[in-house]
């Protein structure tokens, strides 16, 4: 794959990632970047879905050297820096925001592999690619999903009720 | 009768691979066919509240793609931080004063860890060996290590990379690889961010407990005399251990 395809093609989805991840747009694009940079100096080749995984590890493994996510996500709960979309209702641009820092805030209560586990089980990824990504065994993603969405929603629900 | 654990119900909903007794088991099980129609309803919850997080300034493509490329020409025309392969003198004299400073080791669980992983904590000496030096055949990293434990972190490794492990004897860590990669040492660390080649990491076989990773994946454990191997071993004899870098 040349740089336009291959970055047409899985750029977006890591920016989005990223985004989940960092709770910050401005450092998501900062790693999704690094990571593209990372992939294209040092010839990394393989298949579609081979260097999705490696764009996708790297990234994680940027964010979890480079950023503080704690700290990140506190921040921009206080800033709650949510932009209203041009044309919509206050209501419904309070309840947007509202959404996003509850899944900001329930994001924060898991611990951080189990975030990545998370975060890359709905980037799409299998549980193969996930646990070489994190380094644990393919046959326990099962069981760090499941505590990982249960605390995940228990917090988005607890966040609702509050 | 033993129903299914939620990791092989999560499993099955996500179309991994589970032994075809369970399969059968949900066909006649209504508790797990319940479990696993909740398993599903969860997962459509959890999407809908990771899209809250999509919001944000639109994607530009075309603009991240061109700061990508200035980024990679600004990367090729720098040149490249470097330890020759006879250890310069500058880079040396660094290493060893981090080094003096004490080798601090980490277990996995430890809260130490994350010290090592790059948080800022005061107090941390990091030194970045920034040396420049000549074209060599092998570039690297020497460090004395007269006692402790070292961790020895891989990063950006591509798929059939080959990194050897040796035993040697004295007091001397090294850690060589390609003429692209480039190094960051703390005390009792050694991080490489790898350029294409091989990796060759000669050990000091008196100094424990040894942890090598790649990719954040650990590989290779020495502790307590034992040895514990997690990666895709090549070969192996005791002088040492070769690994590739398995599939993602």
């Amino acid at each position: 794959m040349d740089f336009d395809t291959t970055f047409e093609a899985h750029y977006p989805g890591l920016v989005r990632y990223c985004r989940r991840l960092t709770g910050d747009p401005d450092a998501a694009e900062d790693v999704a970047q690094e990571s593209f940079v990372r992939l294209f100096d040092h010839g990394i080749e393989g298949t579609a879905d081979g260097l999705r995984a490696w764009l996708f590890t790297t990234a994680t493994h940027l964010v979890r050297d480079r950023y503080r996510v704690e700290t990140n996500r506190r921040r921009l709960l206080e800033e709650n820096p949510v932009e209203p979309t041009t044309g919509e209702s206050p209501d419904r641009s309070l309840e947007r925001s509202e959404d996003r820092a509850r899944a900001l805030a329930a994001l924060d209560t898991l611990a951080t592999r189990d975030r990545e586990i998370l975060l890359m089980r709905y980037s799409g990824f299998s549980y193969k690619e996930i646990a070489e990504s994190v380094g644990v065994a393919a046959t326990s993603i099962g069981t760090l999903l499941a505590r990982a969405e249960a605390r995940f929603e228990e917090a988005c629900v607890s966040g609702e009720a509050a | 009768m033993t129903h299914l654990d939620e990791g092989t119900i999560l499993t099955i909903r996500d179309h991994g691979l589970v032994d075809a007794d369970a399969h059968e088991h949900l066909d006649r099980c209504a508790s797990c066919t319940s479990a696993l129609a909740a398993a599903q309803g969860r997962a459509d919850a959890v999407a809908r509240s990771l899209r809250a997080l999509d919001d944000g300034p639109p994607i530009d493509v075309d603009a991240a793609k061109a700061a990508v490329r200035r980024r990679l020409d600004e990367r090729r025309e720098a040149p490249r931080p470097r330890v020759p392969g006879v250890y310069g003198s500058l880079g040396r004299a660094a290493l060893l004063v981090a080094l003096a400073s004490g080798a601090v080791y980490a277990l996995p669980n430890s809260p130490l860890r994350g010290w090592l992983a790059g948080d800022d904590v005061p107090g941390r000496s990091t030194v970045e060996t920034t040396a420049d030096g000549e074209p060599a055949a092998t570039e690297g990293v020497e460090l004395a290590v007269p006692t402790g434990g070292l961790s020895i972190a891989l990063t950006t490794a591509a798929m059939g990379q080959r990194v050897e492990v040796r035993w040697v004897d004295g007091d001397r860590l090294t850690v060589e690889a390609g003429a692209d990669s480039r190094y960051q040492v703390s005390d009792g660390r050694v991080g490489v961010d790898l350029g294409p080649g091989d990796v060759r990491i000669d050990v000091p076989a008196g100094n424990e407990p040894i942890i090598v990773e790649v990719n954040g994946r650990m590989i290779l454990q020495r502790v307590d005399g034992g040895l514990v191997v997690q990666g895709d071993v090549l070969s192996s004899d005791p002088s040492g251990i070769v690994f590739t870098v398995g599939q993602r």
